[in-house]
């Protein structure tokens, strides 16, 4: 006896050729958009390497300004404009007294902030001390 | 009236000297930090307009997909 089987149904396709070529771009283009995102990650890392990098360079200027300051004479001794005329001007010899460099630790990211902050504020004391 | 003069020993001016070619040195490093964070950025941006684009790319593949299955005349 001959078993009954479902009535199978096919739906047509139009344009099987232009379908797959739809399919297979749409795949590529899917690889290509991962292959990106690897190219991005890379970009990322060399930029955040490059900005450490950039950050190291900076802290040394920083510190060779503190070296700088120590070996320059320091000027805050000048007496005001009024006071001058009791005193006759002749070459001073300043004796250059250096300040301990301050050892670099690895301080907390507030503490290293704050700790920026104060120097810039002495500094623009000292600017306004000078003008 | 003459100011006051400031003078510095001959071997500290030259720590002086060398403190400020250093500083200079490391400005120019700095310069080229920034030369390069920028071109990375710039090729970031790049990479992410291609992103964009392969999307909006997928997007009218599957659309075109879409039409041929689903769409009945």
């Amino acid at each position: 006896m001959k078993e009954k089987t479902e009535a199978d149904f096919f739906v047509e396709l139009k344009d099987p050729v232009e379908l797959r070529r739809a399919v297979l771009e749409a795949s590529k283009k899917s690889i290509r958009f991962l292959q990106n995102y690897e190219s991005i990650k890379k970009n990322r890392t060399e930029k955040s390497e490059e900005i450490e990098r950039l950050k190291a360079t900076i802290k040394e200027i920083s510190l060779l300004f503190t070296r700088l300051k120590a070996e320059l004479p320091k000027v805050k001794d000048v007496l005001p404009p009024e006071f001058k005329k009791f005193f006759h001007s002749r070459p001073v010899t300043v004796k250059v007294v250096k300040p301990p460099i301050a050892s670099v630790e690895i301080r907390p990211r507030e503490k290293e902030i704050n700790k920026l902050e104060q120097e810039l504020k002495d500094i623009e004391s000292e600017l306004e001390r000078l003008s | 009236m003459k100011e006051s003069q400031f003078f510095v020993k001959i071997n500290e001016f030259k720590e002086i000297f060398d403190i400020v070619n250093t500083i200079k040195a490391k400005l120019d490093e700095a310069h080229k930090s920034f030369e390069k964070i920028y071109g990375l950025k710039a090729e970031e941006e790049k990479f992410l307009e291609q992103w964009k684009q392969d999307i909006d790319e997928v997007e009218r593949k599957i659309g075109f997909v879409e039409g041929v299955l689903f769409t009945r005349e």
